[in-house]
């Protein structure tokens, strides 16, 4: 009986372990295409255009970050993306924080297939 | 009497400015795009005609059509099949570690937060043959001899988008299961396990009945974005090559502001509607069934 408890834990931890290589197998992949954005975004932009492939680069470089910033249309759409994504926030707040009010906290005819809680 | 049933309708008047803005945002588009689907426009003398059900016809009677047809029900279950398997897999994993669950969960949900543009120009770079560091690592690794054009042959560039649809739009399915199995009573797993169930008796019995509203949640919400697909392939790929990623949303695209067929491209929405509206319908049956 011992013994078989004790099979029972190293099968249990080699699982365990399994799991946690999984995860981390899975998050690697998840994140690798953004470590290789970055990569990328500190290589000269001749480099990027070499073939075969560099990895990593022996002039690491702030030039696009500077580029990007000093780039009139690049400010103009991070102001217009601001922009627009406080709007709709605001206005779907106004908008919706009232109905949802009104459509839960009162009795309402229909008020229950208008938030499709039928589902 | 009257004003015993007005109190009824008190809720409405708060909700009144969201369904206002709901009418003139969702529901007339909607009734306008039903009206102009039996309708012709001419784009010489700009005029529309009434043709009644001609323009279904026609599509019924196009090729591409059918070719939509045929790529958005791979895309769709493609992309739901591998998004469900992914997302299951790892909420299962995740909720049954103690160490590094935030950190884990973190990484796994940054490509939710991503934009679609950003996203898809990412992955034109990775796919690239020469360029890409797909195919770097690939032969790298000695798994294939020469490059591969991924997204610029018929045969893979539609597993290569929704590869990389299943990259943008898996957390979503796994926060969604993640959620359910904070449901699972863990005195009940204890008792299956006393009773000498192993790990897949146990998930039948007790895991899957309880996540199962969680995962019918993920399913029709993965279907529904994947059928009404557009950014990703519109960026990646166009339709191309040869029309092998066309999925609805591009062609119907296509018709509307290459063609200036908007006629046909309304009522190609409308099967693309109706496509969408029976599996919910569908969704709602099994959800009441298994509610019984």
């Amino acid at each position: 009986m011992g013994r078989f408890i004790s099979s029972r834990k190293t099968k249990s931890k080699i699982i365990k372990t399994l799991i946690y290589i999984f995860l981390f197998f899975i998050s690697s992949i998840v994140i690798f295409p953004y470590l290789w954005m970055l990569l990328t975004s500190f290589k000269p932009i001749e480099e990027f255009f070499t073939y075969p492939l560099k990895w990593f680069t022996k002039n690491w470089t702030w030039i696009q970050y500077a580029g990007v910033f000093e780039d009139p249309k690049f400010v103009a759409a991070l102001r217009n993306s601001l922009l627009v994504s406080s709007i709709v926030t605001i206005l779907s707040l106004v908008l919706s924080i009232p109905a949802a009010y009104g459509l839960t906290r009162m009795r309402v005819i229909g008020g229950k297939s208008m938030l499709l809680r039928g589902a | 009497m009257l004003k015993a049933k007005l109190k009824y309708f008190r809720g409405y008047f708060f909700a009144l400015p969201l369904l206002i803005a709901l009418t003139l945002a969702i529901l007339f588009p909607a009734i306008y795009n039903l009206g102009i689907a039996f309708y012709n426009y001419n784009f010489h003398s700009q005029s529309w005609e009434f043709i009644g059900f001609k323009n279904f016809a026609k599509l019924l009677h196009d090729p591409f059509f059918w070719n939509s047809f045929r790529v958005t029900l791979l895309w769709v279950i493609g992309n739901v099949s591998l998004q469900l398997i992914l997302g299951l897999a790892i909420a299962l994993s995740l909720n049954s570690i103690i160490h590094f669950r935030g950190p884990f969960t973190g990484i796994l949900l940054i490509p939710w937060i991503s934009s679609f543009v950003v996203v898809a120009i990412l992955f034109i770079w990775i796919y690239h043959p020469q360029l890409g560091v797909l195919n770097d690592i690939l032969l790298r690794f000695g798994i294939i001899v020469e490059p591969i054009a991924w997204l610029a042959s018929p045969g893979l560039a539609q597993i290569s988008l929704i590869l990389a649809n299943t990259w943008k739009f898996f957390p979503l399915v796994m926060i969604t299961i993640f959620a359910g199995l904070q449901d699972v009573s863990q005195e009940l797993v204890e008792a299956t396990q006393v009773d000498g169930a192993n790990w897949f008796g146990t998930f039948r019995m007790v895991i899957f009945p309880t996540i199962l509203p969680s995962l019918s949640t993920a399913v029709l919400l993965s279907t529904i974005w994947a059928y009404n697909s557009f950014t990703l392939p519109m960026v990646m790929t166009g339709g191309g090559p040869l029309r092998a990623t066309e999925i609805f949303g591009l062609y119907i695209y296509k018709l509307a502001f290459d063609a200036f067929d908007f006629g046909a491209a309304a009522a190609a929405s409308l099967i693309l509607f109706g496509q969408i509206m029976a599996i919910i319908i569908l969704y709602l049956r099994v959800a009441e069934k298994g509610r019984k």
